[in-house]
């Protein structure tokens, strides 16, 4: 903003004769006006040396001009990189034609000069952040954007850009920190468009979206467009090759509430997790026990049917040679089982008579006395009464009372 | 010769002297107003290159006739739903009337300084006859056309065509951002709850879903076995069935005595009684033997 009322940024008038605006940047010799007299007395040296014989002094000094012109003519050459664009201007004006990368000629300051901005190259703004080597620096001024339902987003953009129409680029408009370096990109341009497209974009987006990844890319893609609208407004002649938002968070004052959201989903899942392996471990238990009921039952089925069978086929030998001799085999195993029986029983064999006195049986002391000493205990209390007759004896009947 | 050649010198300077006092550059961004004794005497519009002037008298000022930007401070401004809102624009003003430009503001800065009050003025009254809604919205790029619309007058008082307002920033102040992280702490704090809870309803009908899928297991089972033992059973019921039927007598007996071993056996079985009934029926008495004698 530094405006010079008494001359422009690109002075050159205003009789000081010098042409050393910061747009001149003439051609070889950086736009300084050769020095004269210097020349004219190299000039003259030379001329000396060279016709020792000597010429009419008009004659000297009039190739000493020519010489002169010819080497300021020289210095209208100029180079344009591979990458570049030359500009030639005449008295400031642009003649109409850029030049292509090579070798050209234009007139030598004062009177021209050229340009060669770089059309190739890819320039990048980073919109809140800058990259300083490996780690970015975030900008909190710059990031912190509001999105559509006012809440407060942070986002990371890069801009790509290049120079589309170069004679638009350089004449129709101007950066607004141009005057201090006139040959500087026309980086806040670019940065104060994308940066009014993006809040624009954000602004009619709502949180949760801009936070997501795709999201993100539509608001890219949107913010572009917008930006590139915006800078064709200007006729600035740039062109917008990628607007795209590296990044999209919470901002720090509520980054611990958003990082608790991703925790919940963690200490949700395991949860389930945990359920999960209950259920597995459940499962596998009852299929377990499942499996040991069933198998018992098997069992069980198989036990019963295998014991009937043997018992059938016993009792069917049995049976067969029951049949020869029905009287003596029923007798036989009547007393083999009574034998058994009677061979492993404790015995008070007594006789009751006829309605004579009823004897007193310590049966609880028998009972009592019998397993630690089952064998002597017989012996006495075997008393045969002899009795001649017939009483019913039972185990029961005949005891106390 | 020497005085031949510098006679010629000093001619030559003289003439790129006052040639270049003759002559002035106007630059393909610019437009140049040429001032004679503070009279505006020329215009030079629209035609960069060589122009002639009047020599050590006339004076060249030029002005830029591109796009240029203004980044205007940020303002705090009140919506029409009393939220306080710091925005910063910036705007973009072609001179295109040079002469006017020149009497009205002499130098861009007077201008701009000029344009940002109105700016200013523009955005309050703007900003505060909307809802805060309406900036975060569609209606925000037609706010700023009109916001352009009404800027125009302003800029045309200096010969300037303002080309476009946009905002740059609409943030809230410090201590209403706070209160928008406060609603989002707590909105994420309900969401993470909603989440932890969810995973605990989940959690709990696949525990549920598990205890009731065992239940169901083991009552399916013990069905299929009591099926299984009561197979077991009637087939045993069968083969005994069809052994003793051959003989229900027979039967009767084996079982009877089978039953009499099982149930009697054993050292515990105390018998108290006469020595009398068949089984002791050669306890008292040999039956070969003589009759003994009867009393």
């Amino acid at each position: 903003m530094a405006w010079n009322n008494q001359g422009g940024p690109w002075g050159g008038g205003g009789g000081q004769g010098g042409g050393q605006s910061p747009w001149s940047r003439g051609p070889g010799g950086g736009g300084q006006p050769p020095d004269f007299e210097e020349m004219l007395r190299r000039g003259q040296d030379r001329m000396k040396n060279l016709v020792p014989g000597g010429m009419g002094p008009g004659k000297v000094g009039a190739l000493i001009a020519i010489v002169a012109v010819l080497l300021w003519a020289a210095s209208g050459l100029y180079q344009v990189q591979p990458a570049e664009r030359g500009v030639p201007l005449i008295f400031g004006k642009f003649t109409g034609v850029l030049t292509e990368p090579g070798l050209h000629w234009n007139w030598p300051g004062p009177i021209g000069s050229v340009l060669t901005p770089n059309v190739d190259a890819q320039n990048t703004v980073e919109i809140g952040f800058r990259s300083t080597g490996t780690s970015n620096t975030s900008f909190d001024d710059e990031s912190l954007i509001l999105t559509g339902d006012e809440n407060i987003i942070q986002v990371e953009a890069v801009v790509q850009w290049y120079i589309d129409d170069v004679e638009k680029y350089l004449f129709a408009i101007r950066d607004p920190n141009e005057s201090l370096s006139p040959d500087a990109l026309k980086q806040d341009t670019v940065k104060n468009a994308a940066e009014a497209a993006i809040r624009e974009t954000i602004g009619q987006s709502p949180f949760e979206v801009v936070i997501t990844g795709e999201g993100r890319e539509e608001v890219g893609k949107k913010a572009q467009a917008l930006a590139q609208h915006i800078l064709d407004t200007y006729n600035s002649g740039i062109k917008i090759e990628r607007l795209s938002l590296q990044r999209s968070y919470a901002p720090q004052e509520v980054a611990d509430a958003f990082r608790d959201v991703v925790r919940a989903g963690a200490d949700a899942q395991s949860t389930v997790n945990d359920a999960t392996a209950y259920k597995n471990q459940v499962t596998q238990q009852a299929l377990g026990q499942a499996s040991q009921i069933k198998n018992q039952a098997e069992g069980y089925r198989a036990e019963k049917i295998a014991v009937a069978t043997g018992d059938a086929q016993r009792f069917v030998a049995v049976y067969d040679q029951y049949k020869q001799n029905p009287a003596i085999t029923s007798r036989r195993l009547y007393l083999e089982t009574l034998e058994q029986i009677m061979g492993n029983m404790n015995k008070v064999l007594i006789d009751t008579g006829q309605g004579g006195a009823v004897p007193y049986l310590p049966l609880d002391q028998l009972l009592r006395q019998q397993p630690p000493q089952p064998a002597p205990a017989q012996p006495p209390v075997t008393t045969p009464v002899p009795s001649a007759s017939s009483g019913t004896g039972t185990t029961t009947s005949g005891s106390t009372n | 010769m020497n005085r031949g050649l510098t006679v010629s010198v000093v001619v030559v300077v003289l003439l790129l002297v006052v040639g270049y006092s003759a002559t002035f550059f106007v630059h393909q961004a610019q437009n140049a107003v040429v001032v004679r004794f503070g009279k505006l005497v020329d215009i030079v519009e629209n035609d960069p290159g060589l122009h002639w002037r009047v020599p050590f008298v006339d004076h060249v000022t030029y002005i830029d006739r591109r796009v240029i930007n203004i980044d205007a401070p940020s303002f705090e401004l009140l919506t029409s739903d009393q939220k306080f809102l710091v925005v910063s624009a910036y705007v973009r003003y072609r001179i295109v009337d040079t002469s006017k430009f020149y009497r009205a503001a002499r130098d861009e800065q007077t201008a701009e300084r000029r344009l940002v009050i109105a700016l200013n003025e523009t955005l309050r009254d703007k900003i505060g006859s909307v809802q805060m809604r309406d900036i975060l919205s569609d209606k925000r790029a037609a706010l700023m056309t009109e916001v352009t619309s009404v800027l125009k007058p302003a800029g045309d008082v200096f010969g300037i065509e303002v080309v476009d307002v946009r905002f740059k920033r609409v943030d809230l102040p410090q201590q209403n951002s706070e209160a928008v992280y406060n609603r989002m702490r707590t909105q994420r704090a309900q969401e993470a709850t909603r989440i932890r809870s969810e995973g605990q309803a989940k959690a709990q009908e696949i525990k549920a879903e598990a205890d009731r899928d065992r239940t169901v297991l083991l009552a399916d089972t013990q069905q299929q076995a009591q099926i299984l033992r009561g197979e077991g059973d009637a087939e045993a019921t069968r083969i005994y069935n069809e052994a003793f039927a051959r003989d229900p007598k027979f039967f009767d007996l084996y079982r009877s005595l089978q039953a009499m071993r099982t149930g009697l056996g054993g050292n515990n079985t105390t018998f108290v009684g006469t020595p009398k009934g068949d089984f002791f029926r050669f306890f008292e008495q040999d039956p070969d033997a003589p009759e003994p004698p009867k009393q």
